[in-house]
């Protein structure tokens, strides 16, 4: 499903495109051009609307009049079911670009006597065919016929002239009938037709969804499998995954997360204006509360949000999301923000889709959130919701909307279905998990990738505050991440450490300091000795002196002053 | 076309026909041959060839031919075929019987396809 179909390059069949909603891209340009093409399913699987289409789009779209042969309904009812779809068929007549002749079978009307044959049906359907130069020609309820007329092979030798005639004259018709084997059991099966179209309608869970199956398309590739489809108000639509051609204007515009941490982790800007993106996590990650910052963010800059809730209401997404510092309230009152809870169980994907796509049209916001998106899962099958994800995708980025997805996952998000296969179409995938360590549970979030910009793909804490969430780096260590109290504890003792070793540091510092203060001192007392010590040499010195004088006084007698006093100085020089 | 016509209580019906065909022609002489039978002359038959009106078929929703519609008396009552089944034919358009005992069993032979 995921893979793009590569498109054959074999030389294909001249095509008539439809004009039907995705049907041109599965068959790769439509059906086949001069061709007839056989519609099977029941009544009620939408096959007489897929040929009213065909001929009225043909008609508006492609400038091809057409012709439309009732064998089932009559021209007043196929009016009036029509009026629904907002094709006005008796305006396509009253202008000459539509012919429509029912024919009426109905057994107890006559009785047969004799021999017949049912050149009248031919008569009728040149006559409708000439009348408008109808290119298209739509045979709804043809196998009526064998009801209506008791000699099969009258009817089957008209119908064979008639696919003769219709394959002479170029017109690309298309036939309907309720199954193949109706058709076969007459003697039309499978050879006759050059394209068969199959439309079933499965109840799963009392929702029911219509699907359409190209059975055979001879000398023409085209998409496998089946294909849902919805009957909206302007008619038919399968946008198939296959099919998806990325034919948007792309925006280089920027929007915030609502949360700056997480701008920051993408590139510093947030996501890009109208990609889509997608939240999963396990229960109670955050997911609402980063769409909720979304839908915040959206508001403050006056742009739109609206938000599909398939879990909680309105009420109850307010009442959370105030906890945690973010009020609606306002924002609802001023018009910009509009909630829209759904049951999933409520009705069909088709419906829910349908009901969707009408509430966008209507409130033309620029961002919308699907939260969360899984739920539909009890809707319908996990092909269904991925096909409708993608369906719901195309439509919001055809109109540059940007579009939040969340999805639920189970506690091995790898293995679970809860991405709904749809990741590989979102451009930015935000994964959220829970972390159990040291009996405590943390969140965690990070960014499997993103389109178109240069990414943070750290894992980073997620802590839900009462001012919003917050994202906090996790501590890397030897033993792995750690978050929560672990993280704190963690960063607590690296701090009581670096505090620890300042100290030591500082008492070392201080240590030396006093060393070198109690060296300074003593070197000072030193000093005082030596000075002391050099103070008393030389007092030791003048007694000497004073000793020596005094001798030579005495030796001399009182007379001989000078000389004592030359005396001692000589000595002293 | 053929017309007979009578001013009152006067039978009529209108047989489509695509062609000149043998089984057109067979039809015709067919419904004639009936109504002579059983009608005398108080009956009028319009042939009408649907390559000259198509529009006509879908008008009066014609789909097998031959197509015989009884116009009058009402309500209209229609038999598709060559009519070579006669008892058929009789019952179904509700012809009086009594001109019945005239002819014994009126077989019309018509000339084979």
């Amino acid at each position: 499903m995921k893979k793009r179909r590569e498109i054959s390059t074999i030389v294909q069949l001249p095509k008539v495109p439809t004009g039907i909603e995705g049907f041109d891209n599965i068959t790769l340009g439509g059906l086949p051009a001069g061709r007839i093409t056989l519609l099977l399913g029941l009544a009620g699987s939408g096959k007489t609307i897929f040929g009213l289409e065909f001929l009225v789009r043909g008609i508006r779209q492609y400038g091809e009049p057409g012709a439309l042969i009732s064998f089932e309904e009559t021209e007043e009812e196929l009016v009036a079911n029509c009026s629904s779809f907002g094709f006005n068929l008796q305006e396509l007549v009253s202008s000459g670009k539509m012919a429509i002749d029912h024919m009426s079978v109905n057994p107890g009307e006559f009785i047969e006597a004799g021999r017949y044959d049912l050149d009248g049906l031919l008569v009728r359907i040149e006559h409708a065919v000439s009348s408008v130069g109808a290119r298209r020609i739509l045979l709804d309820g043809v196998p009526a016929l064998f009801y209506g007329f008791a000699d099969a092979s009258a009817v089957r030798d008209v119908l064979v002239r008639l696919y003769g005639w219709l394959k002479d004259k170029g017109l690309t018709a298309v036939v309907t009938a309720e199954s193949e084997t109706e058709m076969a059991r007459h003697g039309l099966g499978r050879s006759l037709p050059d394209c068969i179209v199959l439309l079933t309608e499965r109840l799963s869970d009392n929702s029911a969804t219509r699907y359409l199956r190209m059975a055979k398309y001879r000398g023409s590739s085209h998409g496998a499998g089946e294909f849902p489809f919805l009957i909206g108000e302007s008619g038919i639509s399968l946008i198939p995954v296959t099919s998806i051609q990325p034919a948007y204007e792309v925006s280089s515009e920027r929007i915030t997360t609502g949360i700056p941490q997480l701008d920051n982790m993408l590139g510093g800007q947030g996501y890009y204006q109208g990609n889509s993106i997608l939240v999963s996590g396990e229960a109670g990650t955050g997911k609402t509360s980063l769409a909720a910052h979304l839908a915040l963010a959206s508001c403050q800059r006056g742009q739109r949000c609206l938000f599909f809730a398939f879990e909680e209401s309105e009420h109850e997404i307010t009442r959370n999301m105030r906890s945690i510092g973010i009020d609606f309230q306002p924002w609802l009152k001023e018009g910009l923000l509009r909630f829209r809870s759904s049951r999933a169980t409520m009705y069909g994907l088709e419906m829910h889709l349908v009901t969707m796509e009408r509430e966008v049209n209507a409130f033309q916001p620029r961002v919308v959130i699907l939260d969360p998106v899984t739920n539909l899962l009890s809707a319908g099958s996990l092909n269904e919701v991925q096909v409708m994800v993608s369906r719901m995708i195309d439509f919001l980025k055809g109109k540059a909307i940007t579009g939040l997805f969340t999805t639920l996952t189970g506690r091995e998000f790898q293995e679970s279905p809860g991405e709904v296969g749809v990741s590989s179409l979102m451009d930015t995938w935000i994964v959220l998990r829970n972390l159990e360590m040291n009996g405590e549970r943390t969140r965690l979030l990070y960014i499997w990738k993103s389109r178109g910009m240069a990414h943070d793909s750290k894992v980073r804490e997620f802590l839900l505050t009462d001012r919003g969430v917050e994202l906090v780096d996790v501590y890397a260590g030897p033993s792995g991440i750690l978050t929560g109290t672990a993280r704190v504890a963690q960063k607590e003792k690296n701090y009581v450490e670096q505090v620890r070793r300042k100290h030591d540091l500082e008492r070392q510092e201080r240590q030396c300091k006093q060393r070198r203060a109690a060296l300074e001192a003593q070197i000072a007392a030193l000093r005082a000795e030596i000075e002391a010590t050099d103070i008393e040499m030389e007092q030791t010195q003048r007694e000497a002196e004073q000793y020596e004088a005094n001798i030579a006084e005495m030796s001399l007698g009182e007379t001989k002053q000078p000389g004592r006093r030359r005396g001692s100085q000589k000595k002293k020089s | 076309m053929g017309a007979k016509r009578r001013s009152h209580k006067t039978w009529k019906f209108a047989l489509y026909v695509i062609g000149d065909t043998a089984r057109s022609d067979s039809a015709i002489s067919s419904l004639e041959q009936i109504c002579n039978s059983y009608l005398g002359k108080d009956y009028a038959i319009k042939v009408i060839d649907l390559l000259e009106h198509p529009e006509l078929a879908r008008q009066h929703q014609i789909l097998a031919v031959p197509t015989v519609i009884r116009t009058y008396p009402l309500p209209e009552r229609r038999v598709i075929g060559d009519l070579s089944r006669t008892e058929l034919v009789v019952a179904f358009l509700e012809l009086p019987a009594q001109q019945a005992q005239a002819t014994s069993r009126p077989e019309h032979p018509v000339s084979p396809e």
